[in-house]
This record gives structure tokens, sequence and C-alpha cells, in this order.
């Protein structure tokens, strides 16, 4: 404990609290331009070149809004619910190796504290679905948990075939295991249901039933507004950024890349499946729920457990 | 003030903000009247020891703390929540001189615990100790208790399905 690694934990929250407000303010703004475009429209012009400040704009609106408790609403959890969102994510960016050199903390169970931390996000909802009294937000509070009951398992078990490929938690390791061929061509059906969870984990359509606007208003927050509906949004991004971040290390290599630096490559792989993720939204239409609750329980579930199992297989053979 | 003084007065206070919290999670958990805020307890109360074994000295055993307790086995009960009808509302029950038993029984504990560890030596800050002997331990020398308890879950399991399709029909 000295002076260096002090300044060194300091400038850590610094970068991350950056990096997850300006990914923020430029997904929100991608996401727009690319509903646009694929709508044959443009999407934000007038703000800024390119429309590029409308978030920001969006942003001070909301700041400056009032935030309504509604009367019979459960206070210090309708309070509470937008911060237990947020606060896992600045966590679990901790460990994401963005380069060989650009790293927040260096730990040996990175990928574990990455998976657990992504787990209160739930929490979160289930705080803001209970604590608003709103029948719709309760409603979208307990499809969630429905979801994650349904998601989670078949995306642990993609991850077990990378753990045991590469003999490592830590998410540096898993990069350096995958040097000259990465983990998406030796597990393409892992790599596949991955995306496919990693879409429900953060609540995308065609899985965003929790808020399911068609159905639900706004699902479970509903009753949230000013800063504390836009700290739903954010958490909501950064776990895009995240759960990108580590499919990206788990499949794609993270830094390795050819004449570009490492983090350009990290970035644009990151950015690619936040690209994914956005063309999913807008293209695909939402699924029923007890389509979805099939879909996980009853396809992704064996796929993804007979992957694990032909994989251990392999390797107890080779 | 240095700043090794000062990370240590920070690293100090942070333990002692975890403690509170524990025994505001655990006291919420038992006496809270809604259903739901006793198991908002109850999260608090596991978030805290995860943090308690981080302070220990392992993380592996928080971040399997918050996995398995706060993700698997929270979500589990949130999901039961969201399946009942009534919110649970009871209001606490008087109990009278069963009230005592409790506080018997944990004062009994905690000092049968400090008795055994009076022998030991005291240490200020824990050792890191490496964690991965644990893994080797459990696929070598320990593997049949670990196989066991595997069974056991899938009976369990397996239970908990003939349970559901019993009472269907």
């Amino acid at each position: 404990m000295n002076e260096i690694s002090i300044l060194r934990s300091l400038l850590t929250i610094v970068g991350v609290s950056v990096a997850i407000g300006l990914n923020a303010v430029f997904v929100v703004w991608l996401e727009r331009k690319v509903a646009g475009h694929m709508q044959y429209r443009l999407g934000p012009t007038e703000v800024g070149p390119k429309g590029l400040l409308q978030t920001v704009a969006d942003g001070l609106k909301l700041v400056s809004k009032q935030i309504i408790f509604p009367s019979a609403a459960d206070k210090p959890i309708f309070a509470l619910a937008p911060i237990i969102c947020l606060v896992p994510v600045f966590v679990a960016i901790l460990p994401v190796p963005f380069s060989d050199t650009l790293q927040g903390h260096e730990l040996d169970i990175g990928l574990l504290l990455v998976i657990a931390l992504g787990l209160l996000n739930t929490l979160g909802i289930l705080m803001a679905g209970w604590g608003s009294d709103n029948k719709y937000a309760l409603l979208g509070a307990s499809r969630a948990i429905a979801q994650i009951c349904a998601y989670k398992i078949p995306l642990l078990l993609c991850i077990l075939p990378v753990i045991m490929l590469s003999g490592s938690f830590s998410l540096r390791g898993i990069v350096n295991a995958q040097d000259p061929v990465w983990y998406a061509v030796y597990q393409p059906v892992a790599f596949f249901i991955y995306i496919i969870a990693i879409t429900m984990e953060t609540n995308r359509s065609p899985f965003d039933f929790a808020e399911a606007e068609s159905e639900l208003v706004a699902g479970f927050h509903t009753e949230y507004s000013g800063m504390a509906f836009s700290l739903f949004f954010l958490a909501e991004y950064s776990y895009m950024f995240l759960a990108s971040a580590i499919a990206s290390i788990l499949f794609l290599g993270g830094w390795h890349g050819p004449f570009l630096p490492g983090v350009v490559w990290m970035l644009l792989k990151i950015y690619f499946f936040l690209c994914l993720m956005m063309w999913f939204r807008w293209t695909f239409p939402r699924v029923r729920v007890d389509q979805m609750l099939n879909f996980g329980w009853k396809i992704l579930l064996p796929f993804s457990l007979l992957n694990f199992l032909i994989t251990a297989g392999v390797m107890a053979i080779l | 003030m240095s700043f090794e003084r000062f990370a240590l007065d920070i690293y100090a206070l942070s333990f002692g903000l975890l403690l509170i919290q524990l025994v505001i999670g655990a006291i919420m958990a038992v006496r809270a009247h809604s259903l739901v805020h006793c198991f908002l307890g109850l999260v608090m109360t596991l978030v805290s020891v995860a943090g308690l074994y981080y302070f220990l000295g392992s993380p592996l055993l928080a971040v399997m703390q918050i996995m398995i307790y706060v993700g698997a086995v929270c979500v589990a009960i949130a999901f039961g929540l969201s399946l009942t009808r009534k919110s649970g509302e009871e209001g606490t029950r008087k109990y009278g001189l069963a009230v005592l038993v409790p506080p018997f029984i944990t004062c009994a504990m905690l000092g049968s615990v400090l008795l055994g560890l009076s022998e030991r030596e005291w240490v200020g800050y824990p050792k890191k100790i490496d964690e991965s002997p644990i893994g080797e331990l459990l696929l070598g020398e320990y593997l049949l208790p670990f196989e066991v308890i595997s069974i056991l879950l899938t009976i369990a399991v397996i239970g908990a399905i003939s349970v559901a399709i019993i009472k269907r029909d």
C-alpha cells in the first residue's frame, strides 16, 4: 500500500466512470441512428454534428426533471433500486482487460466476479418492481426473475468450455490462451448460445419482457422519472458494454489483432457486439414470455449441456 | 498524515460499515413486517457476509458467496415470492418466553467459538492464501464426498420435478 497504488485506484475509479458515461452517451446516439437508418429515416440530426450531442441534451433534460415518488411506493426500496442496478457494473468492469497494459485490476478470479455481479442486476429490477406499487412494474419484475432462471444456466454452461480450454478464471489468462486461434472457432455452438443469452441478460429485444412497452407501459421502470429513470438506462447500456466486452474476451481473442493497437481492437469487437444487439432489436419482434421460457429451458439448456459434454469428452480423449 | 495511514483508516472504516450493514440486514430479515423486506434484509446480510470473506483474505469465497447465495438462492426465493398471491403482511406474532431462546443459543455459540479461538494467536490483518489447492483437493482426495453431494443434488432436482408433475394432474 503506497502512494502509487492509491493514485492508481483513484485513476481507475475516474477512468471507469468516464468510460461508462461516455459509452452510454455514444451508444444511445448509435442506437437511435441505427434504428433510424434501418427504418429508412435519419435519426437525430439537429444537436451537434450528425446529432452527436442529442444524448447530452436529453441527459440534461432528465437531470433537470423532478423525481416523482408514487404516494403508495415503498420509498427506501424505490429510491435504492436504480443504484443497486448500476453500482455492480462499476465493480464488474474492474477486471476487464482492454489491452495488454490497460486494465483496472488483475484478478485471478475475474470471470467469476463478473458472473456473480451480473446477477445483482435482477435484484435491482425486483426492487424497482416491488417498490413502485404498480401492477405493471411488479409484472415486469416477476418476468425478469423468470427470465434469469431461463438464461443463466445455459450462459454458464457456455462459459465452462472456455474455462476448460484455457484453464484459467482470469480474463487476461483467457485472452492469452487464444493467441493463434479464437475460441469462437473451437466453440461455435457456445458462442452462438452466449450471444442469445447476453441478449436475454441485458433485457434487449426480442427478450425485453421486463419493460415490454406494448404490454406493460414501461415494465419495471414505469413509475420512475428524471434521473432515476436515466440511471436504469445507464445501467442497461453499461451492462451491454460489459457483456460485449466479456463476449469479445471469451470468444474473439480480446485485444489481439493485427496492425492496430490492442485497445482499438478491443473497442471494435465490443461495438461489433453492441451493433449486433441493436440489429436484433430492430429486426425481430418480441417473443411471448412462455415462448422465451420454453426456448431457454428446452432448447438452449440441452444444447449448451451437450456442447459442454462433447468438449469435455474430446478434451479427455486428446 | 501519510498515505499508508490514510489507506488503513479507509480499510478499517469500510470494515466497520460492513459490520453495521450485516447487523441491520440480519435484524431486517427477522423483524420486518413485509415478506419482501425480510427477503431484502436476507440479501443484505448475505452480501455483507461476502464482504467479510473478502476482508478475511479469501476473494474466491466472497465471489462464490455472492454467486451461490445472492445469485442462485435469493433469485430462487424471489421467484417463489413473485408466484405467491399475498404479499405476506401478517405482522409479527407475540412469542412470550420463547423470545429468550435465540439470544441464549447465540450467546452460547459465540462463547464457545471465542473460547476455542482464545488459544490461537491474534493477527491484525489476514494473509491471503493460495486458493488453487481447493480445486485439486476436491477432485483428488475428496472426490467421493464431492460426487456424493452431486448425486444428492440430482436426487433433489428429480424429486422437485416429480412433485411438480404430480401436482399438475
